[in-house]
């Protein structure tokens, strides 16, 4: 067996889902029964556990998270995390792991799929940017109906 | 099927290049920028990277080779 010693981390809830994003520094987890959604520092020599959880709101139930940052010239990650209501929260997510408040966007996708409201599978985005003033965001929601 | 089958695969030489011990379940593995982060069992999270077999000699450099490949 092994000898070498891996980065671990246990959580304290059953994991429903895990999303890095693309750079491999940052873990977003999900857990089943608290339905908490934490993050995790990850480096060369550390993973590391941010005690405290993202909690957009407490009903929130994480689907799904699309990491923007490849269309955005800064260090903090900023990502979309879609609930299972169709609701879709931005966050900014320093290189330590600390957050910036969750701001909802795109209320109005709510509306729209009223019919479908619990049954999100997944959330997609790009972004398409023309010109420098001139940038256009797609986002694809997939449904389970 | 055919997915499965890659994706079974894919697996198959994750559990040989990483030799986990035999009563680890991997549930998800995701990667990126050569980072390897996998949900174990129920509660664990673990941080691996391809670097990391070379400091274990008992790893095996030509299913690097192949994970390398899948991965480009």
């Amino acid at each position: 067996m092994n000898n070498y010693k891996f980065l671990e981390v246990q959580m304290n809830d059953v994991i429903s889902k895990i999303f890095l994003d693309p750079f491999g520094r940052l873990v977003l987890v999900s857990t089943r029964d608290k339905r908490e959604v934490h993050i995790l520092v990850s480096s060369a020599n550390s993973l590391k556990l941010n005690k405290k959880s993202i909690r957009p709101n407490p009903t929130f139930v994480l689907v799904s998270v699309t990491w923007c940052n490849r269309f955005l010239q800064q260090n903090d990650v900023v990502a979309l995390l879609a609930g299972q209501d169709g609701s879709i929260y931005e966050i900014s997510i320093r290189p330590d792991g600390e957050v910036s408040p969750c701001i909802e966007v795109y209320p109005s996708f709510k509306s729209i799929m009223d019919t479908n409201r619990e049954n999100v599978t997944g959330i997609y985005c790009d972004v398409k940017s023309a010109y420098e003033d001139n940038t256009n965001i797609f986002v694809v929601i997939t449904t389970q109906k | 099927m055919e997915v499965n089958f890659y994706f079974s695969l894919f697996f198959f030489l994750i559990n040989k290049i990483f030799r986990f011990d035999r009563n680890t379940r991997i549930n998800h593995l995701v990667v990126s920028n050569n980072v390897f982060i996998l949900h174990l069992n129920d509660k664990t999270i673990q941080r691996r990277c391809l670097d990391d077999i070379a400091k274990d000699s008992k790893g095996s450099s030509a299913f690097q080779g192949l994970i390398s490949i899948y991965l480009q």
